[in-house]
């Protein structure tokens, strides 16, 4: 990073965005991080929508062994995170659990028990608290340029597959009963969504980490929601908090030293809490309705 | 003194006016039924007299207190399908909820409360089922479970949301004769109801209700074809010039079938 | 490591604070599941972090941070969800991320930042002293006694909120009381397996004690009795593997590794059961 001083300035931040820019490795981060940051916000209005958060974070939570089997294998993380995720959504959907969402528990159960598999895996393997910090907070600075291919593509096919099912994928999230009755087949629709959230996901936790991916998906598609009453301008403005509060992140991460994934984080926090009190003093028309 | 006093009580939300103009009284012994259409107000109406929400304008006045000062004296009845049936929890249990209120915090309910649930229990006829799980128990035991929870609290006043949604016909006719005993006893009773049968059987009064108030009187004048009319503006099934069941248009109706669902 | 399990003061610790840690864990954990909060509780276990760095930055005691932060998140999910834009789940979700965030931008801007950030998820149940075990006693204790004191206006708001709300019961203020004791058993759980892995404690026996179909008190029994079993076991493996085969195997991870897989089996076989009697 930028070496500085511990002193947090102007200068640090204009410094560092200089250097996002500048040296490779950092302007792979900033491509990385607007991808992901992009994709995160488009499919977290589904997310948001379907009341899928807890299941989110169960979901990268259970993407932790995936990640560190692939560094002890030395394999893409991104690949590790994708077969976790998508291992798990199989089986939540195998076991029927995905009808049961409301079944908390038993997610939670899921959470906690892929963490520490992969606490465990990590400790037998000989890991580090070095690699275990690394997964739970992110790296995206680490990011191989592989990894930023795979964002690409896979993000270009999540965007695709979400475009083509977008009626559907509303309807079932607004009314589930008009969808049954109109003929839909929920449950295909459902595990559709289900594996985009994966592959999402599989992108984003490398680079965010476990814990704070989940930030990426939710913080700036509620922000985007108080703010757009149709589905496809949410997820216009979503993309475009998550690619800000990505980039905001990235350089107050090179500038003040502090883990990038966090500071992402909480530039989108930061997004949402000042769209909510700009919403709250000055309530307008098409907001609230009867 | 009368059980219950309402004096053209309004209540809003969020500055909307849900409820307006309501205005009656019911006596020990008596049985009101409010009947009015889905969204006519009818579970706030309940919740206001429970004291679970404010009233903004008007009175409502139980055993001449405000509402939260006696709920002591007011068991409530509420539908039996809000509740999750994978609780573990046993019918007797359920039954000793009725009892908290007197036995108070901090303390555990006592043999003389448990033979009090055990009692009410039995007055449903479920006294068989006591250690079985509430979840295991038929939708129509379920709701008398409930039943039995409110009469364990000797309540002086009875208030039941809907108590026959989803509920077979000899239930149904079970609590109407266990509200009747009730009465007899000078237990008043409130109950919200789509089946204007059941209101002409069991409550000598009915609050007719659609936002505002359109009758409050003795049922068999409110439960008039004009004033039906009037309040479920189009909502109500005719055979020939008689009103025959209320509920939405295209629904069929026969008699004392609920037809209308508001709970799926 | 000296060689017979147990043989050694710091191994009869860690088996003491884990079960200490199980039963309070399934006391409150039971009451957790009946409620379905799982998530609220996964969220304070993140949201307490910045209160510990913050402690620890400070120099104070690290209970103590867990404890502050602990009680603010219980307080501020308590707020009723009036952003109805913002469903309940996003707004946990954001809280968590947020408060984790913060925790971790502060801890890394220090020289030891994976250790010590390891240290506080996942603790250090090895190198737990008397007096650890002493402060979780002591928490673990109040935690639960409140549970035991307002038993049945727990269960009552659990089963039938509008019930408890008819007879007066002040729900918001039991719904904190519940978030608050998880904030202790977390604070319990800080050094003996930190506190991501200290929500596995709470729900997974739990859970497996609903799972059997057990009433409410049966199972908190069934839990606690589930946690220390698999505390002991857990313990013994990873001395035993660390013995015989050289291989670093971390305690708490191996627990909870298998309360979950206790869960599993009895979820499973509950399944197939219930197939079996429809069929």
């Amino acid at each position: 990073m930028v070496a500085g001083s511990d002193a947090v300035g102007v200068n640090d931040l204009v410094d560092a965005a200089a250097s996002l820019v500048r040296e490779p490795l950092l302007r792979r981060a900033l491509l990385e991080i607007v991808l992901v940051g992009a994709l995160g916000g488009v499919v977290g209005v589904h997310v948001v929508l379907r009341r899928l958060p807890f299941f989110v974070m169960t979901l990268s939570h259970a993407t932790l062994p995936g990640l560190v089997v692939a560094s002890l294998l030395g394999v893409s993380l991104v690949l590790g995170a994708a077969v976790a995720a998508v291992v798990v959504v199989g089986v939540v959907v195998l076991v029927g659990v995905a009808g049961r969402i409301e079944d908390t528990s038993g997610v939670g159960v899921v959470l906690t028990g892929s963490l520490a598999v992969g606490a465990l895996v990590l400790s037998i393997g000989q890991g580090t608290a070095r690699d275990l910090s690394a997964f739970l907070v992110g790296s995206v600075v680490t990011v191989r340029p592989l990894d930023v291919v795979l964002t690409a593509g896979l993000g270009l096919l999540v965007v695709l597959v979400l475009a083509l099912a977008h009626k559907e994928l509303v309807l079932v999230a607004f009314d589930p009963a008009a969808a049954d009755a109109a003929g839909y087949q929920r449950g295909p629709i459902d595990l559709l969504l289900l594996v985009t959230v994966a592959v999402t996901l599989a992108v984003a936790v490398p680079a965010g980490g476990v814990v704070l991916s989940v930030a990426l998906l939710v913080t700036p598609a509620s922000a985007a929601r108080l703010w757009c009453d149709r589905v496809v301008t949410t997820m216009a403005l979503a993309a475009t908090f998550g690619v800000f509060a990505g980039v905001v992140g990235l350089v107050a991460s090179a500038a003040w030293d502090v883990a990038a994934g966090a500071a992402i984080a909480l530039a989108a926090t930061a997004v949402l809490a000042g769209s909510a009190a700009i919403r709250a003093l000055a309530p307008s028309r098409g907001l609230r309705r009867t | 003194m009368s059980v219950l006093e309402l004096d053209d009580v309004t209540v809003a939300f969020d500055g909307h006016e849900v409820l307006c103009g309501i205005s009656g009284r019911v006596e020990e012994g008596q049985a009101v039924a409010l009947i009015g259409p889905n969204g006519a107000g009818k579970s706030t109406l309940i919740r206001a007299v429970l004291g679970l929400v404010p009233v903004r304008e008007g009175r409502i006045r139980v055993f001449e207190r405000d509402p939260a000062d006696a709920r002591r004296h007011v068991g409530y009845v509420p539908q039996y399908s809000r509740l999750d049936p994978e609780f573990p929890v046993t019918a007797l249990q359920v039954v000793l909820m009725g009892r908290y209120r007197s036995v108070g915090w901090l303390r555990r309910p006592g043999r003389a409360d448990r033979a009090r649930a055990l009692e009410a229990l039995a007055s449903v006829g479920l006294a068989g089922r006591a250690k079985d799980r509430f979840g295991t128990l038929s939708g129509g035991q379920r709701q008398r479970v409930l039943f039995a929870r409110a009469l364990a609290q000797d309540a002086a006043l009875l208030v039941l949301d809907e108590p026959f949604n989803g509920v077979d016909t000899t239930t149904q006719e079970d609590l109407v004769a266990l509200l009747a005993a009730e009465r007899a006893r000078g237990v008043a009773v409130l109950l919200s109801t789509h089946d204007l049968d059941v209101a002409r059987h069991a409550c000598d009064e009915t609050c007719l209700l659609n936002r505002r108030q359109f009758a409050f009187g003795p049922t068999a004048k409110v439960l008039e074809d004009d004033l039906l009319l009037a309040a479920f503006a189009g909502g109500v099934h005719l055979v020939g010039d008689e009103v025959v069941g209320i509920g939405a248009p295209h629904h069929h109706l026969h008699g004392r079938h609920d037809p209308t669902d508001p709970h799926g | 490591m000296s060689g017979t399990f147990l043989a050694a003061p710091y191994q009869q610790r860690a088996l003491l604070a884990i079960v200490i840690l199980g039963v309070v864990a399934a006391v409150v954990g039971v009451h957790v599941v009946l409620r379905r909060m799982a998530f609220v509780a996964d969220a304070m276990s993140h949201t307490v972090l910045p209160g510990v760095v913050v402690a620890n930055l400070l120099g104070g005691p690290l209970y103590a941070g867990a404890l502050v932060a602990g009680v603010t998140t219980a307080m501020l999910l308590g707020f009723p969800a009036r952003a109805r834009r913002i469903g309940e789940d996003a707004a946990v979700a954001i809280v968590l991320a947020s408060f984790f965030a913060l925790g971790v931008a502060i801890v890394s801007r220090g020289r030891s930042f994976a250790t010590d950030l390891t240290g506080f998820l996942f603790g250090s149940l090895l190198t737990v002293d008397a007096d650890d075990l002493l402060l979780m006693g002591i928490v673990g204790g109040v935690a639960i006694v409140a549970m035991v004191v307002f038993h049945k206006e727990l269960v009552l708001r659990a089963f039938d909120r509008e019930a408890a709300e008819a007879i007066g019961l002040p729900i918001a203020r039991l719904d904190l009381l519940v978030d608050l004791a998880v904030a202790l058993v977390i604070v319990t759980a800080l050094r003996a397996v930190g506190t991501l892995l200290a929500v596995a404690f709470v729900i997974t026996p739990a859970a497996t004690a609903r799972r059997l179909g057990l009433a409410v008190v049966p199972s908190m029994l069934v839990a606690a009795a589930i946690a220390a079993l698999c505390g002991t076991l857990g313990l013994a493996i990873a001395h035993e593997a660390g013995m015989r085969a050289d291989v670093r195997v971390a305690p708490g991870a191996t627990v909870v590794v298998l309360l979950t897989s206790v869960f599993l089996v009895v979820a499973v076989v509950a399944w197939w059961r219930d197939r079996m009697r429809s069929a």
